[in-house]
């Protein structure tokens, strides 16, 4: 059944989401046990986006949202990414280093 | 009026009061613009910190000093309260808009709003505990730039969490009252984000120490 804020969902739904999450979460926890590598820290990020999106897009309701909203949210996050980038040379590389 | 004239004339979309021409209530929109604001704060923090960890590879043996242990059960709790909270959400308006009886689902909705409220203040009482043993140890900004980036970025994203039990408190009244159940929606949308900010910095400060 649809209403303006986007399908209503059983409670199960949301359970199952919560499962997952939880799931997810296990799987960062063991990922970091696997040390200080660079696919476990790519693993562990990539498992928290995968979370984000889940609570984003069915907690939030995101998915059921227009497309105008998405672009709030890409916007400013794409304000952080050119921050992230334009700032490398001037913080992680220092002149003389 | 002319063909040419009609033509110019621009298309106006029926007006639907407390709606943008997006199809979304202006309400709404609203809650979204402010966390747009919100991944520019956190997001530029975080940015922030990835580039000076990026600096300071030795940051790892100052991330081992992290509670893990806690941060993991303060990510089990706000990911328990964000379902706690969609639940809040389900009864009080979606199930309660087609009920014979939308109060007792209202009074249903409220009850899972204070669990949720609950919930948050064991996260806050986690942190608590977590910062006087890491102040007691002497982890402080002093000893490193990094403890400067942890306690400004958990301790603003534990602001957060007290603003969000402070509007949550309001609407949990509202709903027991049988009042402005709608508020509930944007308690919802802005509790759930305080979730997902704490989705990224828990591994960032704990768990990518290795």
């Amino acid at each position: 059944m649809m209403t303006p804020t986007g399908p209503i969902h059983s409670t199960a739904f949301f359970v199952k989401i919560w499962i997952v999450l939880l799931v997810l979460m296990g799987l960062s926890l063991l990922a970091a046990g696997m040390g200080h590598t660079t696919a476990a820290i790519s693993t562990i990020f990539l498992i928290a986006a995968v979370k984000a999106l889940l609570v984003l897009a069915y907690y939030m309701g995101l998915a059921w949202e227009p497309k105008a909203v998405w672009a709030i949210g890409i916007a400013a996050l794409a304000c952080v990414v050119i921050f992230f980038v334009v700032l490398i040379p001037d913080i992680v590389y220092v002149y003389g280093d | 009026m002319s063909h040419a004239a009609s033509i110019a004339q621009p298309v106006l979309r029926p007006s639907r009061e407390g709606v943008h021409p997006a199809g979304i209530p202006i309400w709404r929109l609203g809650i979204w613009w402010f966390l747009g604001s919100e991944v520019a704060v956190f997001g530029g923090l975080i940015a922030t910190f990835l580039l000076y960890r990026l600096r300071h590879p030795e940051w790892v043996s100052e991330m081992a000093h992290t509670i893990s242990w806690v941060g993991a059960t303060n990510t089990i709790i706000l990911l328990t309260s964000s379902l706690t909270m969609i639940l809040a959400h389900h009864y009080a308006i979606a199930t309660a808009g087609h009920a014979f009886d939308p109060q007792k689902f209202i009074r249903k909705g409220a009850t899972f709003l204070g669990i949720t409220n609950l919930l948050g203040l064991c996260f806050l009482g986690f942190k608590a505990y977590e910062y006087t043993h890491e102040i007691g140890a002497g982890l402080v900004p002093a000893r490193s730039l990094f403890w400067g980036f942890y306690f400004l970025m958990t301790g603003l994203h534990g602001l957060h969490v007290i603003g969000g039990l402070v509007a949550n408190t309001v609407v949990y009244s509202n709903l027991r009252r049988g009042l402005h159940v709608r508020r509930i929606e944007s308690a919802g949308i802005y509790w759930h984000f305080v979730d997902v900010v704490w989705i990224f910095l828990f591994p960032l400060l704990y768990l990518s120490a290795g």
